[in-house]
This record gives structure tokens, sequence and C-alpha cells, in this order.
């Protein structure tokens, strides 16, 4: 299969079934790509169905407010809308260099299968770790989690994007102050 | 109650219309009431008979269609919470679910439930389904008051439901987060049984 020049959604639609059909693109991949395109087409302008490099993917799904004859889902849509991109760049890349092409690959899986007996396949650390990330993105952007504990998060707050080492080092001294050491009060004890 | 009184006239419309059949179709009996006022009972029964069946049918079905659209609203009420579970366990390339299944296909929580059990979703599904348990909760505490149209019993498992999309917005780790995503399909599922 070798490009034509078009750019039209006919002819990405053209290249997704030959590619999965020659193997140049997963067949699952394809199908989940032709799929999104299907979705997503209805509300492409004529001169974006003609030239598919003038489209812009994130902007074609702001003008949805139907899917499926029923009102958005958010989390569908930005899959289709993920998908298109790929297929999209998938297509740009071929036309250009048909024979270097090679594909962006598919979706990621999202879970994560659980232990055979049915417990949590996820360990102590990487729940911590997630933790924090949680409390991160939930907390506004200058505030800091710091999970100190299992059961205890510190939160800093107010660090400058510009933080310098010398800066970060005074802070430390500050938190450093608040350290009770539990040899010198033993000694002191004494 | 009501369908009680509905039944009973058709009984006695029916029993009477019977009973004046064999009435009139004996032949020993004759004279004025026999050949005369007989018949036209007869067809009082089977008018009286009809008419209340019709509109029997017809107020039954006009129920039957309130309840569901109640039913509807209120089970589409937390579709985007499913389609965040939909989603963080759509496989590689899969298709998600159509949004009517999610609105109201009661296998989908089955699905979701066993899915559950075999799989952890990602930190990103997590962290969207927790959003979105925060912008579903004041929706669905304001529909308590149409579950209670239904039947106390609906309203009970709804409360369960709205307790336990509160649980999913407040969890702030893995462990709840997953807990009260399963705690929520299970009262969906229950809800589900409930016949309307």
């Amino acid at each position: 299969m070798m490009p034509d020049g078009s750019y039209t959604v006919d002819a990405l639609l053209k290249f997704l079934k030959q590619a999965g059909m020659e193997g140049m693109i997963n067949p699952a991949v394809a199908r989940s790509r032709r799929n999104a395109i299907e979705q997503l087409q209805s509300e492409m302008s004529d001169e974006e169905r003609r030239d598919l490099r003038c489209l812009d993917v994130d902007q074609l799904a702001s003008r949805f407010h139907k899917l499926e004859g029923s009102s958005i889902r958010v989390e569908a849509l930005a899959l289709y809308v993920e998908r298109f991109k790929s297929a999209l760049e998938d297509f740009l890349g071929w036309n250009e260099h048909p024979a270097s092409f090679k594909t962006v690959g598919g979706d990621k899986a999202r879970a994560v299968p659980r232990r055979p007996d049915g417990r949590s396949a996820i360990s102590q650390e990487q729940a911590e770790a997630e933790r924090t990330s949680m409390e991160i993105r939930e907390a506004p952007a200058a505030v800091v989690p710091i999970a100190l504990r299992p059961d205890l998060t510190v939160h800093v707050a107010g660090i400058p994007i510009d933080l310098t080492r010398s800066e970060a080092e005074r802070i430390a001294r500050v938190v450093r102050a608040y350290v009770v050491d539990e040899d010198a009060s033993t000694e002191d004890g004494k | 109650m009501n369908r009680l009184l509905l039944v009973a006239p058709m009984l006695i419309f029916g029993i009477c219309g019977i009973g004046l059949w064999m009435l009139l179709i004996n032949p020993d009996l004759s004279g004025p009431f026999h050949d005369d006022l007989v018949p036209e009972l007869i067809s009082f029964c089977i008018e009286g008979f009809i008419l209340i069946g019709l509109l029997t049918l017809i107020q039954h079905s006009r129920e039957q269609a309130r309840r569901r659209e109640l039913w509807l609203s209120l089970r589409g009420s937390f579709r985007d919470l499913l389609s965040c579970l939909d989603i963080a366990f759509l496989e590689p390339n899969g298709e998600p679910a159509a949004s009517r299944e999610l609105e109201t296909d009661p296998k989908v929580i089955d699905r979701m439930i066993e899915q559950l059990a075999k799989k952890h979703p990602d930190l990103d599904s997590l962290i969207a389904l927790r959003r979105e348990g925060e912008e579903t909760l004041a929706l669905t505490r304001d529909l308590v008051a149409v579950a209670a149209q239904l039947s106390a019993t609906h309203m009970n498992w709804w409360i369960a439901i709205v307790d336990s999309i509160r649980r999913l917005s407040e969890a702030r780790d893995r462990e709840s987060l997953e807990h009260s995503a399963h705690e929520m399909l299970v009262n969906i599922r229950e809800f589900d049984r409930l016949d309307y």
C-alpha cells in the first residue's frame, strides 16, 4: 500500500482498513480508531473532511454536544479524541515517509490485575506514593503534601516556583529545629 | 388497595353477567323479566365489565409509565460515575459501553462488580471517579424525594447509594476508593432488583 497524496477522511479510513489487514497496525487498534473517527466525523466541516492537515481534533471535540444520541460522556469523548489523534499521527507519518512508517501504537492497559487469590496487587510503597500523588493533585498548587508516616501527611505551603538551593536549606534548618532527638533527650535525663 | 377497588367491580359485573346468561339460556324459564329485562341486564354487565377493565388497563399503564420515567431519572443520574468505571476497566482498544446501556441496563453493574474483583483501576481513573463522585453527590441527594415516590424500599436503597457516593467523594486512598466504589455498585444492583 502506497499513499496517493490524498488527505481526506475517506483516505484515512481506507488507510486504517488496509494497514490493519496488512499488519502495519494491530487490527484491533485499527478497528478502534476507525470507530472513533466514525463517531467524531459527523461534526467535521467539509474543509476538514477534504484535508485532515487543517483539522484540530481538540477543537472538533469541543463542537460536540451529543454522542450516540445521548448527552456527552466526557470520558468516552476523550477516548475517541485520543484515538483520532493517534490515527491522524500515523496517517500523516505514513503519507510523508511510507517506507519508514512506524505506528505510534494503541491504547495502554488502564487496569492492573489483582493477585490470583483476589488480594491487592498494589504494594504498600506504591499505595503510599499514590496517596501522595492524589493529595498533590487535589491540593492547591502552592501546598505540597509530604507523606511522613503511614498515617501522617504534612503539608508545606507557599513554596515559590523559583526556590533556590540556599532557600531550601533555610527551610530545612527550620524543620530540623523541630526535631526531638531521642538520644540527646535520654542523655539529658541521665 | 386501588387495584382491589377496580378488580372487585369487575368481578361483580363478571359473575352477575354469567349468572344472568345462564338464566337467559334456561329453557324452563319465561316471562317478561326473563324475556325483556335479563338481556338488558346482561348487556349492562358486559359494558360495565369492559369499561372498568379498560379504565383499569389505562390507569395501570399510565402509572407504570410514570414509575418507569422516575426510575430512569434516578438511574440516569449516576451515568457519569458508571462511565468513569467503564473507561477504567476498558480493555486496550476496546469500545466503551453505550450510554443507553449505562443508563438502563442492570447487567452493566454485575459486569463492573466482577471486574472490580479482578482488577485495580489506575490512579487517573480513581481520581476521575472521585471527582465525578463529588459532582454527582448533590444531584443524587436531591433525588431522594423522587426515589420516595417509587416506594419506601426504593428510598432506603437510594439513601444507601447516596451514602456510598459520599464516601467515594471523601476517599483519600486507593483502598477506600475501591471499597466505596464496590459498595456503590452493590447498592445500585440492589436498587435495580426492586420492581417499579
